[in-house]
C-alpha cells in the first residue's frame, strides 16, 4: 500500500495510523503482517506511528477526473518517508500549502467523507 | 536459457482507432496476420498467452475460446504493460520442454473507443484499492509518474527539459510512421508549453491513449527455420517485480528494470554498448528516463549528457521507440507487445516506418504498473550470441 493497517481514534476528533513493530529488529509496517517483513520474527507489537517524515517526491495535479478530486484541482500529493520507516502519501491543499522533494512535513490523518472515509493530510 | 526459441511472427492491428471492432476482434486479427508471416494458422498453435484489461478474470480462457484454440499450454498472468514480455520470456520455457511448439502470445485493448482521451487522470475506481488510502488522496497513474519525476528532478538534478527533450525524439520518430497516433513535429517549447497535467508533467510528457492489439508467435529453432526465412532469436531475457504501490516503493528514481536488464544482459553474454536500438516502455517521458539510466545506457543523473552525446531520435548514435513510442505511437493500455514487435520488424527489415540501417541487436525493456515491474529482451536476427 501501504493498506493502512488500522485508523485508530484516541481521542474524539483525533485519528491515528497503527502499524506493527517488530520487537527484534524495530522495524514498522503499515502492512497487517503475522511476521517481520525485515527479519521473519513473529514478535510483533500494534504501533500508533508518527505521522511526520520527509518529502521522497511532490506533484501539484492540476488535471483529474477522479471524485471528488476533481472539484478540488489543484491538489497536491507527497511521497513521504516516515520518521518512523514506512512510505505514505497524502494530499495537500495546494493553494494554501507548497511541498517539495526534501521538506519535513507533518501529516495529520483526519476524517474525509467526501472519499469514503478517514485520509492522510500534510498539514505543515 | 534463452537459447533456440525465435519469434516467427508479429503484427498489429487496429492502431490507433478501431471504433468500430471488439477487443476480442483486435486479437484475432493481430494473431491471423502475426501466424500467416510464418505460413501457419489458428489451427497450428498449441501454446497460447493473453492478456486483458477488459476480462480480469480468466482472459486466456476466454480468448482461447473465441479464437477456436486447443492450447496445452497457456499463460495470462498480470504484472501491468510489460505482461506481454513476461508471457514471452515463460513460453521461452514451455518451448524449450516441448511442452508446446507453436506459441501465440496476444494483447489488445479498445481503450480509447471505450473510455476516451482523458484515461490517465482518472483515479483509482470504485474497487477494494478503494479501502487503501492510496485511493483517497486523489492519486492517477499520471501522478503517480509525475512523484517519480519529481523524486529524480530532485535527487539527480534532472529539469522538465531533459523529459521533453524525450517526448520530442519520439515524436520525431512517429513523423515517419504511418499508424502513429500524431505524426506532428514538437520541440522542447511545445512540450513545456503544454497543459501540466500533474506537476512536474505535461500533457506531451503523457502517453496517447489509443486502440490497438498486436500478436507474436515463437517456436524453436529447427521449427523456426522450417517455416520463415528470417525469424528472431531470444539471446537474453530477464524479470523482476517491485512493488504494487508507489508508496511502498522506497526510492521513486530506480524500477525493476535495473535486475531485468541486468539479466537479460548477462544471459545474452552482452552489454549495451552491443545494442542496436532499444524499445523502451515510455507511458511517460520519465518512464524512459529511468530506463535509459536503469538498464546501463547511461549512469544515473547523466541522461542530459547522454542525449546530448548519443542523441536517441532519427539523428543519434542509439536509436529509441523508433515506431514513435507509447508517447506519439500507439499505447492502449499495456505497451509491451508493442515493444516486441516494432523490434522483430526493425531486425527483419520490414519496419512500417523509419526502418533502421542493418540493425543486429534489440532491447526491449517494459515497465508495468506504476513503475512496478520489468520484463527485458535482447534480439537478434543472428542465432550466436556475442561475447563480451
Amino acid at each position: 500500500m501501504p493498506y493502512i493497517h488500522s485508523l485508530e481514534t484516541i481521542s474524539d476528533g483525533d485519528r491515528a495510523v497503527a502499524g506493527i513493530e517488530c520487537t527484534r529488529c524495530g522495524n514498522v509496517t503499515l502492512f497487517n503482517r503475522k511476521s517481520c517483513p525485515a527479519c521473519a520474527s513473529t514478535s510483533l507489537i500494534d504501533r500508533i506511528v508518527d505521522l511526520d517524515g520527509i518529502v521522497n517526491g511532490s506533484t501539484v495535479v492540476v488535471k483529474s477526473r477522479a471524485e471528488p478530486w476533481s472539484e478540488r484541482v489543484p491538489y497536491g500529493i507527497a511521497h513521504v518517508r516516515l520518521r518512523s520507516g514506512p512510505n505514505v502519501v497524502a494530499w495537500f491543499d495546494a493553494e494554501d500549502t507548497a511541498v517539495a522533494p526534501g521538506d519535513c512535513v507533518s501529516i495529520r490523518a483526519e476524517d474525509d467523507t467526501n472519499v469514503g472515509g478517514i485520509n492522510l493530510k500534510v498539514i505543515s | 536459457m534463452t537459447q533456440g526459441v525465435c519469434f516467427v511472427g508479429a503484427a498489429t492491428a487496429g492502431i490507433p482507432h478501431a471504433p468500430d471492432h471488439t477487443e476480442e476482434q483486435l486479437h484475432e486479427i493481430a494473431a491471423v496476420r502475426a501466424l500467416a508471416q510464418a505460413g501457419l494458422t489458428l489451427k497450428d498453435v498449441d501454446g497460447f498467452g493473453t492478456i486483458s484489461q477488459e476480462w480480469m478474470r480468466m482472459p486466456g480462457l476466454h480468448l482461447s475460446e473465441v479464437l477456436g484454440l486447443n492450447p496445452v499450454w497457456s499463460v495470462s498472468s498480470s504484472v501491468g504493460g510489460s505482461s506481454s514480455i513476461s508471457h514471452v520470456i515463460q513460453a521461452i520455457g514451455a518451448l524449450q520442454s516441448k511442452r508446446a511448439n507453436c506459441v501465440l502470445i496476444t494483447y489488445g485493448s479498445t481503450q480509447f473507443s471505450t473510455a476516451g482521451r482523458s484515461l490517465g487522470t482518472q483515479g483509482r475506481g470504485p474497487t477494494a484499492l478503494a479501502t487503501a488510502l492510496e485511493g483517497r488522496v486523489g492519486m492517477s497513474i499520471a501522478s503517480a509518474y509525475a512523484l517519480a519525476a519529481s523524486a529524480h528532478n530532485f535527487k539527480w538534478k534532472s529539469t522538465p527539459e531533459d523529459l521533453a527533450r524525450i517526448a520530442v525524439a519520439a515524436r520525431t520518430w512517429a513523423t515517419k510512421h504511418p499508424d502513429a497516433t500524431y505524426r506532428e513535429p514538437i520541440s522542447v517549447d511545445d512540450v513545456l508549453g503544454s497543459p501540466v497535467i500533474s506537476s512536474p508533467l505535461h500533457r506531451l510528457d503523457c502517453c496517447v491513449v489509443s486502440d490497438g492489439a498486436g500478436a507474436v508467435v515463437l517456436m524453436r529453432d529447427e521449427d523456426a527455420r522450417r517455416v520463415t526465412g528470417d525469424p528472431i532469436w531470444i539471446h537474453g531475457a530477464g524479470e523482476e517485480l517491485g512493488t504494487q504501490h508507489i508508496s511502498s516503493n522506497t526510492d521513486l528514481t530506480v524500477t525493476p528494470a535495473k535486475g531485468s536488464a541486468t539479466r537479460a544482459f548477462k544471459e545474452a553474454k552482452m552489454t549495451s554498448d552491443d545494442v542496436s536500438f532499444a524499445m523502451l516502455y515510455d507511458s511517460f517521458t520519465i518512464t524512459a528516463l529511468l530506463q535509459l539510466e536503469d538498464c546501463g545506457f547511461c549512469e544515473k543523473g547523466e541522461v542530459r549528457r547522454f542525449l546530448d552525446d548519443r542523441g536517441i531520435g532519427p539523428d543519434g548514435d542509439l536509436p529509441i521507440n523508433t515506431d514513435g513510442g507509447g508517447l506519439s505511437n500507439v499505447h492502449p493500455g499495456m505497451r509491451g507487445m508493442f515493444l516486441m514487435v516494432e523490434a522483430i520488424l526493425q531486425l527483419r527489415g520490414d519496419a512500417k516506418g523509419a526502418q533502421l540501417k542493418s540493425p543486429e541487436i534489440a532491447f526491449i525493456n517494459g515497465i508495468g504498473g506504476w513503475l512496478s515491474s520489468a520484463a527485458s529482451l535482447l534480439l537478434s536476427n543472428q542465432p550466436m550470441s556475442r561475447t563480451v
